[in-house]
């Protein structure tokens, strides 16, 4: 089970690794309300951070044979959990 | 008094600095491309684009010289009352967002004002339009140099609870100071003009452009 850091306020780009990782340990789909449970987000910051993902490309919706909805990850999406932590060392190393 | 005759060996280490200064700061902008793109992370946007400026700014910096150069030494017309001018105003702006975008990429997060860019940006241009009527690299050293005290002074106010001169930081001001000494340095008439000097200077900033690339790659392979 992924845990979620609760105890202090994450910043954007973990906000979005945790995100992928939750997806990524649900074998890659994940319907939204479990996705919404487990990011410990409100659902408007939720709501804004999906859409954010999806402008990225780094999620994508899709729809199941049940016609209901759920997450997956893109390539992209699986490039940034590979290289979150060297770009955050990098994001650290230089104060950026 | 006899006039004073440029030196025509001395653009040949010239060009090599500047070639590699260029070379550095062009491949620093292009490894931390694909962190860029995934993250899309303002800090890195800014530290990128402060490399892609100075690199274009130390070229700037080589075609002044040669202007300058060539019109103390060869019968070659170039109508300076353009060119010289022209030259001097990019170069200030280059140089000048360069080093704006360098202190503010590690800045930023602390400072809640989105206009605070724009602000530099016009600043550039003022300081380029100054440079382009004085027609003076040394009031643009000058300019430069309150402008950098300025930076460095605002981000110690700022700045109370971490340590204020941070091994990144302290990277930031001497590329700043390397590009003050290296743009004084670039025509010969200057004062305290002394060619081993210069020298020094330039392997000491290929050093410190060359570990930060090396740090970069560290991360961004």
């Amino acid at each position: 089970m992924v845990k979620m850091n609760s105890s202090k306020k994450r910043d954007r780009l973990e906000v979005i690794y945790d995100i992928l990782q939750i997806i990524q340990a649900n074998q890659n789909s994940i319907k939204p309300t479990p996705l919404l449970r487990k990011s410990n987000l409100s659902s408007q910051g939720f709501k804004e951070y999906i859409n954010e993902l999806k402008e990225k490309e780094l999620l994508k919706e899709a729809v199941d044979k049940k016609n209901r909805k759920y997450f997956t990850l893109t390539d992209k999406g699986f490039k940034y959990l590979e290289k979150y932590k060297t770009i955050m060392g990098f994001i650290e190393e230089f104060e950026l | 008094m006899p006039p004073h005759f440029f030196d025509p060996i001395s653009i040949i280490p010239e060009i090599i600095y500047t070639l590699v200064i260029s070379l550095i700061c062009l491949m620093i902008f292009l490894k931390t491309k694909d962190a860029y793109n995934l993250t899309k992370h303002k800090g890195i946007m800014y530290f990128r684009d402060a490399f892609l400026l100075l690199g274009l700014a130390y070229i700037m910096r080589l075609i002044f010289g040669i202007v300058n150069f060539s019109t103390s030494l060869f019968q070659i017309w170039i109508p300076r009352n353009i060119i010289f001018p022209s030259i001097l105003l990019i170069l200030s702006y280059l140089s000048t967002t360069g080093i704006i975008y360098l202190i503010y990429s590690s800045i930023w997060k602390k400072v809640q004002n989105h206009n605070v860019l724009l602000i530099g940006h016009l600043i550039a241009i003022i300081v380029a339009v100054i440079s382009f009527y004085t027609r003076s690299h040394e009031l643009l050293i000058g300019l430069q140099i309150i402008l950098l005290i300025i930076l460095v002074l605002g981000n110690m106010f700022s700045n109370k609870k971490k340590k204020i001169f941070s091994q990144a930081k302290i990277l930031h001001i001497l590329i700043a100071v390397f590009w003050l000494m290296n743009l004084w340095l670039i025509i010969p008439k200057s004062m305290f003009y002394n060619l081993e000097v210069k020298m020094i200077l330039q392997i000491i900033s290929i050093g410190v452009f060359t570990f930060i690339y090396y740090r970069v790659l560290k991360w961004l392979k």
